[in-house]
């Protein structure tokens, strides 16, 4: 028998709820196989005592409590590194946006079923996963790149992210949440962010800040990602249609004239990730687990292989609904008259 | 099912790429086209009757579609609707002339003086 031993899991839940607190500690308890060592605090006070002793990897606090908000920027702000996720009873797009802004890296509805806890707890886990700083590295999947910025900006982070395929092939910075520079080979600014994140296949790294050598990027980082979204849609069609040869997609003149309205993209569960113009998350995550429930009673008559998406042309423009295992997105564009 | 449907449909069941096809009218009879060892006609007919099922998740408010396309890996299905009612379903390769193609057809589809 190895005499190393396992590296617990140091989970602290914060909520004034103590039976809500003794309940929930429990089945998360039993749902990791003991894998969480969970402390509990009913007030901020006791929960920064706890937090002191620098061994908490994750703070998951209910919001409701007195002054949540306030609470997860101030220990934002003392604790850069420490995850924090907050639940709410009730969840609007405003908290959401407040809370992810104050620094928690997770916004999730208190869960009230053994189904709720159990899919807050695939999140947590996900959550604890996260790997932010210094040195961390992954490989690129389809939105894997994406969701890594939308994260590094929604938490206010600053960070540069160096991506390679063999050899270097660019860098994206990213401070105070704001994406200000990217250079890939000899070109700079947004366009040099674009081709980055149309890269598939590759790892990347991310490490702490360091000032870049200018500011090259401008724009707020929600536009930005849109039209990152907008323009790999625009690729993959292109590349379905014959293909632009391949090296990515030029941001710029040539890219037809089609605009992103409205972006969502969830967990598997239909838990929201981001939104952006999106006027009802929950009815379109609804609609993308349909819409994959439906998919699934056509692959077995028809044996094509797995479902990718859904097209829908619009009279105005067209819509994708794309669902795998672990990510549901939304996007739908507007098309001008001169590039229908 | 109108006389110059069947022509047209035969005249794109043979570009490179088409698996199968079908149309489906409101009196409920299908047209066929494309290999019916592999795609038999019941195949067809079951997709284009569950139509209104697999939309039923778009709120149609929102989503009038022009036409539909379910991406899977190895095939794609073209939904068309038309106003009268008759109803296209295209299999294509993806990446193959008929892909590329499945626009123009939809367009034709939709302009067939029938």
């Amino acid at each position: 028998m190895s005499t190393e031993q396992k590296k617990h899991h140091q989970v602290l839940f914060l909520d004034d709820d103590r039976a809500y607190l003794a309940a929930a500690g429990e089945s998360f308890r039993l749902l990791s196989a003991e894998d969480w060592q969970l402390q509990t605090a009913d007030s901020a006070d006791q929960a920064l005592q706890v937090i002191k002793t620098g061994k908490i990897d994750l703070v998951v606090l209910d919001l409701d409590f007195t002054d949540g908000d306030q609470f997860v920027s101030l220990l934002h702000g003392c604790y850069p590194k420490l995850k924090m996720a907050v639940m709410t009873a009730q969840p609007t797009d405003k908290k959401r946006s407040a809370s992810l802004a104050a620094g928690a890296g997770l916004f999730l509805e208190k869960p009230v079923s053994a189904e709720g806890i159990q899919s807050v707890f695939k999140q947590l886990c996900e959550l604890l996963q996260w790997k932010p700083h210094n040195g961390f590295q992954g490989v690129l999947r389809h939105v894997g790149l994406l969701e890594l910025v939308q994260m590094e900006c929604a938490g206010r982070n600053s960070s540069i992210l160096d991506l390679y395929r063999e050899h270097s092939l660019g860098r994206i910075y990213i401070e105070g949440g704001e994406i200000i520079h990217a250079v890939c080979g000899e070109i700079a600014g947004e366009r040099a962010f674009q081709k980055l994140l149309a890269i598939s296949g590759g790892t990347f790294e991310l490490h702490d800040f360091e000032q870049p050598p200018e500011r090259t990027i401008y724009r707020p980082w929600d536009l930005i990602l849109a039209d990152t979204a907008r323009l790999r849609e625009l690729a993959t069609s292109q590349n379905a249609r014959g293909g632009t040869g391949g090296g990515g997609l030029e941001y710029g003149s040539n890219a037809p004239a089609a605009r992103a309205m409205e972006l969502l993209i969830c967990n598997g569960t239909g838990g929201k990730i981001y939104g952006w113009e999106c006027p009802d998350p929950a009815a379109r995550a609804a609609m993308l687990q349909a819409m994959a429930q439906q998919a699934a009673q056509i692959i077995p008559d028809w044996q094509l292989g797995h479902f990718d998406r859904l097209e829908i042309a619009l009279a105005d423009g067209r819509a994708v609904l794309q669902a795998s295992a672990d990510r549901l997105v939304f996007a739908r564009f507007n098309q001008s008259a001169d590039a229908a | 099912m109108k006389k110059n449907l069947s022509p047209w449909l035969d005249q794109i069941a043979v570009t490179d790429g088409m698996l199968a096809g079908g149309v489906l009218s409101t009196a409920g009879k299908c047209l066929y086209c494309g290999d019916k060892e592999k795609y038999p006609s019941e195949k067809i007919e079951k997709l284009l009757l569950q139509y209104l099922s697999l939309h039923a998740p778009l709120p149609t408010a929102e989503f009038s579609p022009r036409w539909t396309t379910w991406q899977f890996e190895y095939g794609w299905f073209r939904f068309v609707p038309r106003p009268d009612k008759l109803l296209l379903l295209l299999v294509v390769t993806p990446g193959s002339i008929a892909a590329r193609e499945l626009d123009q057809f939809a367009a034709d589809f939709l302009a067939l003086p029938l």
